[in-house]
């Protein structure tokens, strides 16, 4: 008898773990909306202001992450002026529904973008205006949209994202190059050795000798000793030039796994099954790599404002400089704002200072 | 006499008349449980299961049986879907001789999967309504672990905890797994 009590008393413990800190409410708080399109059953979860003119639309980054993850990034700030929605992709996140691999494609997300915006529309009133507020991969779907689709965007905040994956390789041997020269500068060495795509590198000097050499990147095997290289780096530069996080917003793993309407296993799988079929950097199936929307950005007029982690080791600076440049948009309606102690994830490092550069910008936009 | 909580003396008073004293294999075990799927989405399970080539070791009185059944399984995921599933299963059991049992089961069906909360789609002029109910196939394991009461006090009950690893298919452009926890409580039909 001794084993049922322990059996119920341990089921109890177990259930009653999870049934606590319930920080975001997210089970109660906003509304929970679902745009289905050609198969996929996508939640809209949309909170915060809900007397605001302004909706923003996040795009989340991957492809085939989770929106989930940005709600620590603006529950703080920036849901208290605005409505924010936060849309998971197609076989991203929390999605749901059944469709062909065939359907898993930027095409595809970009329509259904649209019909997001639509949709954010429909209910909530023709009248808001909608940003869309992208990171990373969610700058190469906005810009995509932007570029391929009727915009019925007031605006985009896009942080740490590509648009030219040529910018974005010459960005990341910029950043590979200057900072082991600067390690060799200061006296450091190559933390340990690396062999990777049949190249050997024991020392700083082999490192800057192949970013050299190797200058434009062209190939699948150039990009897949960068992307070892740059990891490299990235330690040394994280430890010499980040600071401490200052979210505001606070959703713990165990809320967003058992207490909201997220699936935490979904999200795994999304992610595994999406990066299989259109982010396969190993079987070099990405489709985030070797493109170009530079063309036809040049007609782009949209307000756009670009957020930028200065240390990103994965999208550089250069990157919006570049962006920054490129779009026709006039320069009284675009930004470059530069958040000097971050790297790839700056709306989350730097969270006040990107959350105050945000809505300034839609102040001015709106 | 072992200690029995109150709830399960009073069942023992009101059912053990009827029951007898003496250990007999059940034929029908009707069960009820709370479904938790991912631990904290709470559901409801029913079912009907049947011992099948049961071999009940008179000395050792430890019963080994393979167990068929049917149950209808619903729960809720707020906002995300509800799920309700009709599901069959085979299994291995066991009884050992002071109660504790033990139990294996295969399971597959149908799983009906509802979106919980408003769905919109884009006709082709505007936004409208859409539906939520999508169909799918179900199949998965689980494995139980509980006391059997009938085996020491003639009660004809036994409590289950049993995890549950499910998968969902179609899901996406592939299939998803689930996992659950079972606290079930079976009643035994003799």
């Amino acid at each position: 008898m001794k084993f049922i009590y322990r059996f119920t008393i341990g089921t109890f413990l177990l259930l009653s773990l999870f049934a606590c800190e319930k920080e975001n409410n997210l089970l109660k708080e906003g509304e929970m909306l679902f745009l289905k399109n050609k198969g996929a059953s996508m939640p809209i979860l949309v909170r915060g202001n809900f007397d605001s003119d302004v909706i923003l639309l996040i795009l989340h980054g991957g492809a085939g992450g989770t929106s989930a993850n940005h709600i620590e990034d603006f529950s703080g700030l920036v849901e208290a002026e605005y409505l924010v929605a936060y849309w998971e992709q197609r076989h991203a996140g929390s999605a749901q529904g059944s469709f062909d691999k065939e359907d898993l494609s930027i095409e595809q997300m970009a329509e259904d973008m649209q019909h997001a915006i639509s949709l954010l529309k429909h209910k909530y009133g023709a009248d808001k205006k909608v940003f869309a507020v992208g990171h990373s991969w969610g700058v190469i779907l906005g810009t995509y949209y932007l570029i391929e689709e009727e915009s019925q965007l007031a605006g985009a905040i896009f942080s740490n994202g590509a648009h030219s994956s040529e910018h974005e390789y010459s960005a990341r041997m910029d950043y590979i190059r200057d900072f082991a020269q600067e390690m060799i500068d200061k006296g450091l060495s190559m933390p340990e050795s690396l062999s990777v795509g049949g190249e050997e590198f024991n020392s700083l000097a082999d490192v800057v000798q192949w970013c050299d050499t190797n200058d434009p990147i062209g190939s699948w095997d150039q990009l897949e000793i960068q992307v070892q290289l740059v990891g490299v780096m990235e330690s040394y530069v994280q430890e010499t030039y980040f600071q401490q996080p200052d979210a505001i917003g606070n959703v713990s793993s165990r809320e967003l796994n058992f207490q909201s309407p997220y699936n935490g296993i979904a999200a795994y799988i999304n992610q595994l099954r999406t990066a299989q079929l259109i982010n396969n950097f190993n079987n070099r199936t990405s489709i985030q790599e070797f493109y170009d929307f530079t063309p036809k950005m040049r007609d782009l007029t949209l307000p756009v404002c670009l957020i930028w982690g200065k240390y990103d080791p994965i999208v550089g600076l250069e990157v919006a400089e570049d962006y920054y440049e490129v779009i026709a948009t006039p320069e009284s309606d675009k930004e470059l704002v530069v958040l000097e102690n971050s790297g790839h994830s700056g709306l989350y490092r730097e969270n006040i200072a990107y959350s105050q550069s945000l809505i300034a910008f839609v102040e001015k936009h709106r | 006499m072992k200690k029995i909580p109150f709830f399960l003396l009073t069942l023992l008073l009101s059912i053990s008349a009827v029951f007898g004293q003496s250990y007999t294999l059940p034929k029908v075990q009707m069960s009820i449980s709370f479904f938790g799927e991912n631990l904290t989405h709470p559901g409801i399970r029913v079912g009907l299961a049947t011992p099948i080539g049961s071999q009940l070791n008179p000395k050792e009185e430890v019963d080994k049986s393979w167990v068929v059944g049917g149950y209808v399984t619903y729960y809720r995921h707020p906002r995300n879907h509800r799920a309700l599933m009709l599901t069959g299963a085979i299994g291995r059991q066991r009884i050992g001789n002071q109660g504790l049992q033990t139990m294996f089961n295969f399971e597959l069906g149908y799983m009906a999967s509802v979106l919980d909360a408003e769905a919109y789609e884009w006709d082709g002029n505007q936004i409208i309504e859409a539906g939520k109910t999508s169909s799918h196939f179900t199949f998965g394991l689980n494995g139980g672990l509980g006391w059997n009461f009938d085996k020491q006090t003639d009660l004809p009950l036994s409590f289950m905890l049993q995890p549950h690893v499910f998968i969902q298919a179609p899901f996406n452009s592939a299939f998803l797994p689930r996992l659950a926890l079972e606290t079930r409580l079976i009643y035994h039909l003799k």
